[in-house]
């Protein structure tokens, strides 16, 4: 049982990390659109950017 | 790419390619794309579909759910409306300079209506020469763009999106989009902290649930402080806004007479914490750190979810600012010159001549100078029909000009207009607006009292018999009787609640607003695009020369009218395209004769008194429009057109009244056609030719008689009526100022959704009330257990997450909603 001395700060530590990374993700606008990206993967970019001439800008 | 298959767009032979409407017979336009011809039925849809394979962006059709739009209007060149966002002074109110020249702009998109309109405008944004990054977020429809602005303008954007059939606008970063986005984000924040809190203090709580025998003291100390370290930013970051919220409370206690619910949520709290941190120290008594992590997530989490319905709906500033174009054309030298440059309407001053072709909506207030036209200001007064403008009249901002081009003399530009008069109205009557108490709140503060005193109570007499003990259970009293399940009974049901109304087509934006609704004692109606659409349409045709059929007649009134804006023309061509009918060819351009109609090749369309008609045909229902047809012989047929009713609207009135609801119809229309509507849906209590100023002003004499008010408006003149009334319906396709202040907008076209809001609403009060009775039935069992000393840890938290989930589960069968 010695061990809880060594796993219990541990796992405080651990969430701290957890929430640092959280902190950092909402602050990044990961959570501000919660639909789009999952629609998004479906939707492929195979098409080549290049194979179609740009057009001149007006 | 040859592998795509287009089994699922539409390749009908006779629907267009790109916005499936049927084609016509002639003129065709058809192209060969990607090797495969297809048919279109404009100009404007051929251009569209060749821009998107041109690009290779053909999957579009492949992914699309529903098919694209009409275009209004589509050219290759970059319109002067567009051009004028270049203006210096716009485009530094829209785009941001990042170092290295990267400018970033945010447009707001119109029209998208599924995830593959989305990725269709991120590619072909992307494929802009100078664009470097796309990114639109699918909920706000907004797009944020990051150019070379040496390589691309903001027109040039605006332009891209214009040209694929979707149209933008840039939007400027305001005060409080950047506000709300930032109180979300905290919010979050706080609920992440608690959740991750909660999760492990609960597996730190798990020895003692277990009554694990094994448990050495040191080692149930390690744990008991591990926990507290977890529970201290829940309850110190957490669980800030509900103690800076009760704190307001307590300080306009002796103003408003009522105690929040956050008042008793913050002191259990509070004290809990307090309490088991004593016991902690004393290693006596249990800690209920569990308890309160638990409370503080649920909490957290069920405001969230009305904060993001909040903010899905618009700010007033963005409002006030789509209501209004963005440019305008201005007469630098007028009358010396009729030259005209075009200008952001920031930069228009009192004074300045300006020229307003028809079909453009009125930047500023002013006086017309030259040339006469009809405007619409349905939706700045509820007038129906078209009001005519001649020389000397005033014209307002935010009405549109429909017949032929004005010259105006700018007499009030941005806050001095009417407009924004009407705009601040709106945001005094929000603050005025009297916030009824929910039924949690009437009760907290009674439970608040008789917590405290039984717990004291519990403290007294445990001390008088002489017990270590007193201390210790006079908390727990405190603690078990937390008001978990009170707190918790009105936010789970009304956010249930607001998810089955949304389904339904009623976004309800103030989360309290179901509440209110339950107890409304009177119904106030707007006409004009309320009760009616607001639009006109042809009712009958009558006929007054022998063998003339009625098609015929209609398919002269149509070809006269062809390319016409103005209402009548836009109901007369309607009528034409869904019967089937093709105007006819007229040889000479149409001349029109202000205020009385318009003649060619002969025919004349327009007021019977125009046409030297014997017979008295201009009346009919009161409010409808008459338009006659006649040539030089006289009359030939006679065209009626009215407003017609909104789906649903019976429906609501009969399902007003049957709950006891006053019904009340208000209107700026002229009174005559508001009395017509008001016996045809069988509403008592009517006036016509209502001011905004006075609609505000009739709610207010109606809250001071004590009754509580429903009111349903669409236009700007609606916007501080709504704003006032205890609760408020915008209809979704009026006027975005009106949904300002709104608490609900009605998304769907019918007014059903409002019947069915009105019976959900009598569920949703049932069930708080059921909520509230458990949370008291929880706290009568549990109290005396608690003040008899005979609570332990693993009691208390099952007692509450029972409790709790009673609640929640409750509250889960509001999720479905009947339509009526």
């Amino acid at each position: 049982m010695e061990s809880l001395y060594l796993l219990i700060p541990l796992s405080l530590l651990i969430l701290v990390i957890i929430a640092v990374i959280l902190f950092w993700a909402i602050r990044n606008g990961q959570f501000d659109d919660m639909e789009g990206p999952a629609h998004s993967i479906l939707m492929d970019d195979d098409v080549d950017k290049n194979a179609t001439p740009d057009k001149t800008p007006d | 790419m040859s592998t795509i298959a287009y089994s699922q767009a539409p390749v009908s032979a006779s629907l267009c390619y790109h916005c499936g409407t049927e084609l016509p017979q002639n003129p065709h336009f058809s192209s060969i794309l990607s090797g495969t011809s297809h048919s279109f039925c404009c100009a404007g849809c051929q251009a569209i579909a060749e821009t998107i394979h041109g690009q290779g962006l053909e999957a579009f059709y492949a992914r699309r759910i529903t098919p694209g739009l009409k275009p209004d209007e589509n050219s290759s060149i970059i319109s002067g409306r567009l051009l004028a966002y270049d203006d210096p002074v716009l485009t530094a109110r829209f785009v941001g300079i990042l170092p290295g020249g990267i400018g970033e702009a945010t447009l707001r998109l119109e029209k998208i209506r599924c995830a593959a309109c989305v990725w269709l405008n991120e590619q072909h944004l992307l494929r802009v020469p100078g664009v470097q990054e796309v990114n639109v977020n699918y909920v706000t429809q907004r797009a944020s763009i990051r150019f070379d602005s040496a390589r691309c303008k903001l027109s040039t954007l605006l332009h891209a999106v214009e040209q694929i059939g979707y149209s933008a606008w840039p939007f400027e970063p305001s005060q409080i989009g950047l506000t709300t986005q930032r109180e979300r984000r905290q919010l979050l924040m706080r609920l992440c902290v608690a959740l991750l809190g909660m999760m492990q203090v609960m597996m730190f709580a798990w020895p003692t649930y277990t009554g694990a025998t094994d448990l050495l003291t040191e080692h149930a100390r390690l744990l008991g402080w591990a926990s507290w370290v977890l529970t201290l930013p829940v309850i110190l970051y957490s669980a800030w806004p509900i103690f800076s919220a009760a704190w307001h409370s307590v300080r306009r206690v002796f103003r408003t007479r009522i105690l929040g619910m956050d008042v008793p949520v913050a002191l259990a709290l509070a004290l809990a914490f307090v309490a088991g941190t004593a016991n902690l120290i004393s290693g006596r008594g249990a800690t209920y750190f569990d308890s309160m992590t638990m409370f503080v997530a649920f909490l957290l989490a069920a405001r969230y979810v009305e904060l993001i319905a909040r903010h899905d709906a618009q700010g007033g500033a963005e409002a006030l600012a789509r209501q209004l174009p963005a440019t305008c054309e201005r007469l630098n030298h007028y009358p010396g010159s009729m030259e005209a440059q075009t200008i952001p309407v920031v930069r228009g001053e009192v004074s300045d001549v300006l020229r307003i072709p028809p079909g453009e909506v009125i930047p500023a207030d002013g006086v017309v100078i030259d040339g006469d036209s009809s405007v619409d200001e349905a939706l700045l007064s509820g007038e129906t029909r078209a009001v005519v403008k001649q020389l000397n009249s005033t014209v307002y901002a935010g009405s549109h000009n429909m017949v032929s081009p004005l010259l105006i003399r700018v007499t009030a530009v941005g806050q001095a207009t009417r407009l924004a008069g009407i705009a601040s109205l709106l945001d005094r009557a929000l603050q005025t607006k009297p916030r009824l108490a929910g039924l949690a709140e009437l009760w907290a503060g009674y439970f608040v009292a008789a917590l405290l005193l039984l717990a004291l109570a519990t403290g007294l007499i445990w001390w008088w018999l002489g017990s270590s003990q007193a201390w210790v259970n006079a908390v727990a009293v405190l603690v078990v009787s937390c008001p978990c399940a009170l707190s918790l009974a009105t936010p789970t049901a009304l956010a249930a609640a607001q998810g089955a109304m949304t389904k339904l087509g009623l976004l309800i934006v103030r989360g309290d607003a179901l509440e209110t609704l339950s107890k409304v004692s009177d119904l106030v109606l707007d006409k004009t695009g309320t009760i009616t659409t607001g639009s006109l349409q042809l009712t009958s045709i009558e006929i007054f020369r022998p063998g003339t059929s009625q098609s015929s007649a209609l398919a002269i009134a149509a070809g006269l009218e062809l390319g016409q804006r103005h209402p009548i023309a836009i109901a007369l061509l309607a009528e034409a395209e869904k019967q089937g009918i093709e105007p006819i060819a007229i040889g000479q351009l149409p001349l029109g004769v202000m205020g009385k109609g318009i003649q060619a090749d002969g025919w004349r369309l327009g007021s019977a008194t125009w046409l030297g008609a014997m017979e008295n045909v201009d009346t009919g229902m009161p409010g409808a429009s008459i338009v006659c047809l006649g040539d030089a012989k006289g009359l030939v047929a006679r065209f009626e057109l009215s407003d017609m009713p909104r789906p649903g609207a019976e429906k609501l009135i009969q399902a007003a009244k049957a709950a006891g609801i006053k019904v009340h119809l208000l209107s700026g229309d002229n009174p005559a056609s508001v009395a017509w509507w008001a016996k045809h849906f069988d509403i008592e209590d009517w006036h016509g030719g209502v001011l905004p100023e006075k609609k505000h002003a009739a709610i207010q004499t109606l809250q001071a008689q004590g009754r509580i008010v429903w009111a349903v408006g669409d236009g700007i003149n609606d916007a501080p009526q709504l704003a006032q009334a205890n609760v408020s319906v915008a209809v979704g396709s009026g006027a975005p100022l009106a949904q300002a202040g709104a608490d609900m907008v009605l998304t769907a076209d019918s007014l059903l959704p409002l019947a069915a809001a009105l019976r959900h609403a009598k569920r949703t009060r049932a069930v708080i009330r059921q909520n509230l009775v458990w949370a008291f039935v929880y706290n009568l069992v549990a109290i005396p257990i608690a003040a008899m000393g005979l609570v332990n840890p693993w009691l208390a938290g099952i007692g509450m997450t029972l409790s709790s989930l009673a609640v929640t589960l409750n509250a889960w069968r509001l999720r479905k909603a009947r339509n009526f």
